[in-house]
């Protein structure tokens, strides 16, 4: 027999199991069918036959060592009173080692962790249910518990329920300590943890690479812009401080250094395409100025040649622009008198500067190609050409303008010698209206007066017809005095200035006919209508109806029913009065006679009158502005007009 | 000169013989004034009222009550004559009366600046000169008050 043989060990710890009333175990029959397995499967036979009869009762100890539970069974001075196998695998102890010991002696805090609170915080919580007689929960702790080689501590991580068993009279018997083994889960979780981490560190180094991808495209985006001359994008310099921070600052640096350089280039050449149109442009329109001048434009350089001919100068002087030029001025246009002094003045100009006939226009003579001398003015400037002098001069033909000069001035001579004569003419007239008023008039005087004292002296001597001849000498010598009296009152109007007042017109003609009807004896019945209003002299408007009013007066005289009419009307820019009668009228051929000094249409036999009164009608008129007509027929009336300007 | 009682009334100072034998007529036929004395220009006036030339040493001026002046006259003419007489303290107060052709006349004027009384304008018509003169006359002679010396 071996003794080695494992069975014999096994009915050893079954008869062990036995002594304690442990018949739950069986052993394998290992089918050798010697006598050890006959002992076994006796043993097995006992053993169901004993769980049999140990089940007509539960075994609360068997029941709670089986129990799946982690449980332990402390007594208050918590040392180990029972423990379920589940404990004793999860803890890796054996019952026989650990009941009856003292909690903490059994499971020690792990003296490799620095950190290790769990004896601290069961004991806390165990004082706690021993205090409080209730449940205590923990959170899960990590109670690292000790290898079973001794060597060194395994991590776990456990949740911990303390409950209380209470006797009978309510004091504390015992703790059932009921444990959780969360080390899985808790590492599971800090597996989670750190793969999250993991993940999270992962996702920030992504993006910070694609971040620095970004930015290395930016840079290139921005060199790329550069390499095309465009340097209005700038690199966003961000916070990092990085190498290429470093390189967005120095590249925006270099960015406006180059855009300025190239705006400064790009306006320099601007400037040059400026100037070069606007070069060709004043090239051009000097070109063109030149061309269409109406003076002639000749350019000469120092010696006196000819380097510019315009057309005009072409038709002034006869010379083509090809034949003259090179050639000196003396040769073509200047007068053999002129020629020394134009070269002399040359000369001097070079030598000193002083030029008296440059800048100014000066009037001069000129031959064409034909040696036709003419009146030309002439202005020269000198100016600066490759750093020699020419001289510009504008030559305007002004043979027209001499010709009309000098015919103003002859008009100007005849015009103040007629001014002088009319001058002395108008003396003349004064002294001649003068004399008449008192020469004239002295003789007449003694002819009225001494046919008069004939008439008176010698009444009984002169008969019938001596007395009718006294008559007529009396009557011409008062008519030839009305004359003067007109003619005199005629003249006086032209040296009269007028004096313009408001003048209500109907009122006026009014006034003028009261005074007619005064002197004169007529029966015709006057008609004054509503007249316009007028800003006239009153004596003198009041004389042109009193003129008008006689003459209407006179020459309707005749019929039944004398009438004569007053009216006025606006037309256009005047004001036109008329003054009509139904009288003899007159023929419209003799119209322009109508308003002349001493023109009668009647002869005196007819109708009194001296023929001024119009004559005074039109003077008054054209003084105020105004225009003065007349209208008739024969047999059938007239009608005088005068108007008058509205706004005078 | 023509003086035919003692009190001088009228002096008529005027050239043209014509006009002075009308003027003369009229006031006499109207019995305005019998004493009357005329004068051929302005000349001989001055010589008579201030005792000069022809009439020195003679005393034969006395005041008159009106002095009728023709203005246009040879030698001295009216104007001159009516400056002398209202130049002059003794004569200043002697009414004048301008005789004129014309009202026109710029003389009349002056005659006014000078302090001339009145002035009338000869009419052509005899009736009417006749009467101007008349009416002057009578003016004033009878109803101006000369101022009493």
């Amino acid at each position: 027999m071996d003794t080695k043989d494992p069975r014999i060990e096994q009915i050893m710890e079954q008869i062990l199991r036995f002594a304690r009333s442990d018949f739950r175990v069986r052993i394998p029959v290992s089918g050798k069918g010697d006598e050890l397995d006959a002992i076994i499967a006796g043993m097995n036979t006992l053993g169901e036959q004993m769980d049999e009869k140990a089940g007509s009762g539960p075994d609360f100890r068997t029941l709670f060592e089986s129990s799946p539970g982690l449980y332990l069974v402390l007594a208050t001075d918590l040392k180990i009173v029972a423990v379920s196998n589940a404990y004793l695998d999860a803890t890796m102890t054996k019952r026989e080692e650990i009941t009856g010991r003292h909690l903490f002696d059994v499971f020690p805090d792990n003296p490799d962790d620095p950190n290790a609170t769990g004896v601290a915080n069961l004991r806390a919580s165990l004082n706690r249910v021993l205090k409080n007689k209730k449940p205590d929960r923990m959170d899960i702790q990590k109670y690292d518990i000790p290898r079973p080689s001794g060597e060194g501590f395994e991590e776990r991580y456990w949740s911990p329920l303390n409950v209380p068993v209470l006797g009978q009279r309510g004091v504390v018997d015992y703790i059932i300590h009921q444990v959780k083994d969360v080390t899985d889960s808790v590492r599971m979780q800090e597996r989670e943890k750190e793969h999250a981490r993991l993940n999270m560190e992962l996702k920030k180094s992504a993006q910070a690479l694609e971040d620095y991808e970004a930015r290395i495209n930016s840079l290139l985006n921005v060199l790329l812009k550069y390499s095309v001359l465009d340097f209005s994008e700038k690199m966003q310099v961000s916070d990092r401080g990085d190498e290429i921070d470093a390189v967005a600052v120095g590249l925006n640096t270099l960015g406006e250094e180059l855009q300025m350089a190239l705006a400064k280039e790009k306006e320099h050449i601007r400037k040059l395409e400026q100037a070069n149109t606007m070069l060709s442009e004043s090239e051009e329109r000097i070109k063109t100025i030149l061309q269409a001048a109406p003076s002639s434009v000749i350019v000469i350089d120092e010696e006196g040649k000819v380097i510019s001919w315009n057309p005009t100068a072409e038709k002034m002087f006869g010379w083509k622009e090809e034949e003259v030029m090179g050639k000196p001025l003396t040769e073509t246009i200047i007068p053999e008198r002129y020629r020394e002094a134009h070269v002399h003045g040359l000369k001097r100009f070079l030598k000193t500067g002083e030029g008296p006939v440059l800048g100014k226009t000066i009037e001069i003579r000129a031959i064409d190609r034909g040696m036709r001398e003419f009146d030309v003015s002439l202005g020269i400037s000198q100016a600066r050409l490759k750093g020699r002098y020419i001289f510009i001069g504008f030559v305007r033909d002004i043979t027209l303008q001499k010709r009309a000069e000098q015919k103003i001035k002859e008009l100007n001579k005849n015009l103040e010698q007629n001014l002088a004569q009319l001058e002395s003419a108008n003396k003349e007239l004064e002294s001649f209206s003068y004399s008449v008023s008192h020469d004239l008039r002295a003789p007449l005087r003694a002819i009225d007066g001494y046919a008069k004292m004939l008439e008176e002296d010698y009444k009984g001597i002169l008969d019938g017809e001596g007395k009718r001849l006294l008559a007529v000498v009396q009557d011409n010598a008062k008519k030839m005095g009305a004359l003067i009296d007109d003619l005199l009152a005629f003249s006086r109007l032209g040296r009269k200035d007028i004096q313009r007042t408001e003048v209500d017109m109907k009122e006026l003609a009014h006034a003028a006919l009261g005074e007619l009807s005064k002197a004169v004896n007529h029966h015709a019945e006057v008609r004054i209508g509503d007249l316009h209003p007028a800003r006239v002299d009153y004596s003198l408007m009041n004389q042109v109806f009193v003129n008008l009013f006689s003459n209407a007066i006179k020459y309707s005289s005749r019929k039944a029913k004398p009438r004569v009419e007053v009216s006025s009307e606006k037309k256009g820019d005047e004001i036109i009065y008329s003054v009509r009668d139904n009288g003899e009228g007159f023929d419209m051929r003799y119209a322009h006679k109508l308003f002349g000094v001493f023109q009668r249409l009647h002869g005196k036999e007819e109708f009194e009158g001296t023929g001024v009164g119009l004559a005074i009608v039109q003077r008054i008129v054209s003084k105020h502005g105004g225009r003065t007509w007349a209208e008739g027929e024969i047999g059938k009336g007239a009608t005088f007009y005068f108007s008058l300007p509205l706004n005078d | 000169m023509e003086t035919k009682s003692d009190a001088l009334e009228i002096l008529l100072i005027e050239d043209n013989p014509n006009d002075a034998e009308m003027t003369i007529r009229a006031l006499k036929k109207n019995k305005i004034a019998n004493n009357i004395v005329h004068l051929h220009d302005g000349a001989e006036a001055l010589d008579f009222i201030f005792s000069t030339g022809a009439y020195a040493g003679k005393n034969s001026f006395s005041r008159p009550k009106v002095i009728l002046l023709d203005l246009k006259m040879p030698k001295v003419d009216g104007i001159e004559v009516l400056r002398r007489l209202k130049s002059d303290p003794k004569t200043k107060t002697i009414p004048v009366v301008v005789l004129t052709s014309s009202k026109e006349d710029p003389d009349v004027q002056t005659c006014y600046s000078l302090g001339v009384n009145s002035y009338i304008v000869k009419p052509v018509g005899f009736d009417n000169f006749t009467k101007a003169v008349c009416e002057l006359g009578l003016y004033w002679q009878l109803l101006n008050e000369c101022p009493k010396e």
